[in-house]
This record gives structure tokens, sequence and C-alpha cells, in this order.
């Protein structure tokens, strides 16, 4: 009888108290890291500036020849060449009578 | 204002009532019931109506109603007025033409209705005794009041209920008014174009007056491939050969006005002239076939304009 369970019994590589080690390492480290790493969050955005300073705008710089545009413009920006707008002056309107025909109640026809 | 509507006489009718309150109003209620009296009475549709007994029964004395009297007694006195051309002695004459039955009814196939007459169907004087009321038409005659009828009912029904407000009657397009509206400006009434019904001739501001329109436009119908019409002439005892379309008159009251649009109709354009100038300075519009207009000063001053509104406005104030 003892030789059947003995010979039924499983074979453990790995003993009790060192899966148990393991086990508790791994939850600790889990548990530990995740600690470690909220705080650092914490601390970074204590410590992040809150300045809403504009971003810097990205042009592409064209090179303009100055010279040429003063060439080319030919109009004068003086205030005495500018045209004047003038606008017409609107006729007076004279309080015109409303003419508010009246609604006929019925009409005179070939008797229908 | 309150109005009302039904059809009697094979016409729409409408009563207007210039009041707010609908207690006094009601009483234009009644006038679908007078207007049915009367019908029995005068439609020569109605086989058991009065006019059909007198009709059926010319030759012989019979009694007549006291409203049968009125009426014959006017139509009399239009006939005088009008030197015999609107008369009641034409049933005979219509019939011939192919009005049998009201128009409504009246069947597409018109030459298969009664075709007969009698002969001298418009001669003889009508024997009346004032005392009795008792009539006799000439044997072979046979009477319609026709639009004479339609104008005295207007009239008659305008009388009834001109006491409890002011009040327009519209008997088919024949129409009778009181006086001024309560406001103390005159009804505005629309005249029809002939050739285009749903548009106006023009816009009349009427009281205490009747206004009538008789033409050829309406109650028309074709037998022997020519048309007929209701205007009978009854010095041809056929429809009348004229050039006037429609006529429109307002008179002092509706069954003068009617007389005389439907004598101007018979008389054609060039013999109204003429004729309605001697009896009378006469408003009426004459409305031609050819679409001319023929209108007299008379006429002209009821037409709407800004005196009018100078009017209505001043009195608004």
């Amino acid at each position: 009888m003892n030789q059947n369970i003995a010979h039924h019994k499983k074979k453990e590589f790995i003993s009790k108290p060192l899966k148990f080690v393991i086990a508790a390492a791994s939850l600790a480290g889990t548990l530990g890291l995740w600690g470690i790493f909220s705080k650092a969050d914490v601390q970074n955005a204590v410590t992040q500036p809150t300045t809403d300073a504009t971003l810097p705008t990205v042009a592409t710089l064209v090179s303009v020849d100055s010279n040429s545009i003063a060439a080319n413009s030919s109009s004068s920006t003086s205030l005495d060449v500018l045209p004047v707008i003038t606008q017409a002056p609107l006729p007076v309107v004279t309080a015109a009578p409303i003419i508010n025909q009246p609604v006929p109640i019925t009409r005179s026809r070939t008797s229908h | 204002m309150h109005t009302y509507t039904f059809r009697a006489m094979g016409s729409q009718i409408l009563i207007a009532m210039d009041t707010d309150e609908k207690t006094i109003a009601d009483a234009g209620l009644e006038a679908a019931n007078w207007f049915e009296e009367w019908e029995q009475c005068f439609s020569r549709f109605r086989l058991t109506s009065e006019l059909s007994e007198v009709n059926q029964h010319s030759g012989q004395f019979c009694q007549v109603s006291s409203d049968f009297w009125d009426v014959l007694e006017l139509a009399q006195n239009v006939e005088k007025m009008t030197g015999g051309l609107v008369t009641p002695r034409i049933l005979n004459a219509l019939e011939e033409a192919g009005y049998t039955t009201s128009f409504e009814n009246m069947a597409e196939n018109i030459d298969t209705y009664l075709s007969h007459t009698y002969a001298g169907s418009g001669s003889g004087e009508i024997e009346i005794d004032e005392n009795t009321h008792v009539i006799r038409v000439p044997y072979g005659v046979r009477l319609d009041f026709g639009g004479i009828v339609k104008g005295w009912a207007a009239q008659q029904t305008m009388i009834r209920l001109r006491d409890a407000a002011p009040v327009l009657i519209d008997a088919g397009g024949d129409i009778a008014i009181s006086g001024t509206m309560s406001n103390g400006v005159p009804w505005a009434v629309g005249v029809a174009d002939p050739f285009h019904p749903d548009q106006s001739l023009g816009l009349m501001m009427l009281a205490d007056c009747g206004i009538a329109t008789s033409g050829r436009d309406y109650r028309r119908w074709m037998k022997a491939n020519q048309w007929q019409h209701h205007i009978i002439d009854p010095r041809t005892e056929k429809p009348a050969e004229t050039d006037v379309m429609t006529a429109t008159v307002i008179a002092k009251d509706v069954i003068q006005a009617e007389a005389w649009a439907k004598s101007a109709v018979i008389f054609g354009s060039v013999s109204a002239k003429e004729s309605l100038a001697r009896i009378e300075p006469l408003a009426y519009l004459l409305v031609l076939e050819d679409g001319s207009k023929i209108e007299t000063p008379e006429f002209s001053q009821y037409r709407w304009n800004e005196k009018w509104q100078t009017i209505q406005n001043s009195l608004l104030v």
C-alpha cells in the first residue's frame, strides 16, 4: 500500500518554500515598482512649469528684393489723391397716402 | 360682419349683416326659409309651384297668393317701364330656345328636350282683379318671372332685415343694399369681368341702392349648332341678337337695376346708349363682345378712388 503511494507521488523540482519566496518577491516587486513610479509622476507634475507661453511659430523665410517692389509700385499713398466718394442726396420722401382699397363683400355678375 | 350663404332659385344667395352681435345677425338665418317659400311659389321647374299651376290653367281664372300678386304687378310695371322689352310672358320662347329645365340640370343633348310652343305666346293682356287677386292669363300664354323674382326676393329680404342691422343681399348677382355700413362707409361691391370671371372690372362703393348684371356669358347652351342664351327679345321671341356681353346697372333698387340691365342687353350697345339716355341718366357699364366697354359718368362716380379713402380715414379717426 505505502509502496503504491510512494510510487504515484509526483516529483517536485521546486520546493514549496522556494515557490512561496518567489511568489512573495514577485508581488512585492510589482507593488513596489508601481509605488515608485506613481510617486515619481506626482513629483514631476508638481515640478512642471505652468506658464502659457505662446508656442513659437515656424515660418519659412523667403528672400525678397525690396528694390524691385519699390520700382513696381507706382501708386501714391498720399491722401490728397485718394478718390473722394460722394453719395447723392436721397430724394425727399413726401408722405404718400396709404391706399387701402377695401375688399369687396361680393361681386355683381350674370345670374349664377 | 356676419354672412350667410345658401343656394336657392338656382343661384348662390349671400346675406351680409354688418353687426358684431350674433343674436342680431341670426335673423338672417331665416332668409333661407323665405327663399324656399318663394321658390315654391315662383319656380317654373317645380310642377307644384303656384306659377306652374297658373301656367297650366292659362285661359282660366285663378286666385293667387299675395306674393304672387305683388310680383305679377311688379312685372307688369317693369314691362311698361321698359317699353315691353322685359316681360314675364316669355316662357314659351325660353323653352323654344331650349331652356326647359333648371340650368344646373340642363343636359348636354338639349335638342331632345321639350320644343313645342303655343301660337302667339306673348300676345294678350293678363286680366287682373285687384280686390280678389284673381287673374286670368290669356290662353296659350305662360309666365316666367325669371330675373324679376330674384331681384324682388333680394329686395324683400333686405327690407325685412334692415331694421336689425345694415344689410346687403346678393341673390345670384342681383344685389340689394340697405344703406351704408355701421361705420358710415358704403359697401364695397365688385363687378365681375365676363371674359375673366375671377377678375374684377372695378370696385363700386354703394349704399341705399341696387346693382344688377345681366348678360349672356352664363346660362347659355348649344342648340342646333347655335349658341342660345336666356335673355329673350320679346320682339322676335328668340334669344336677343346683341353685341352686349354683359350690362351692369346701378339704380335706386335692385329690381330697376335688373330690368334696365336686361333691357340694355336686348337693345344692343347702339340702341342702349340712345334709349337709356332718353329715360333717365342711368349708371351703367356695358361690356361688349369684342371686349370694349361703355361706361356712363353716373356709373363712374360710384367707383372707389382716393376720395373714399379720405372719407374712410376721417370716419375711423
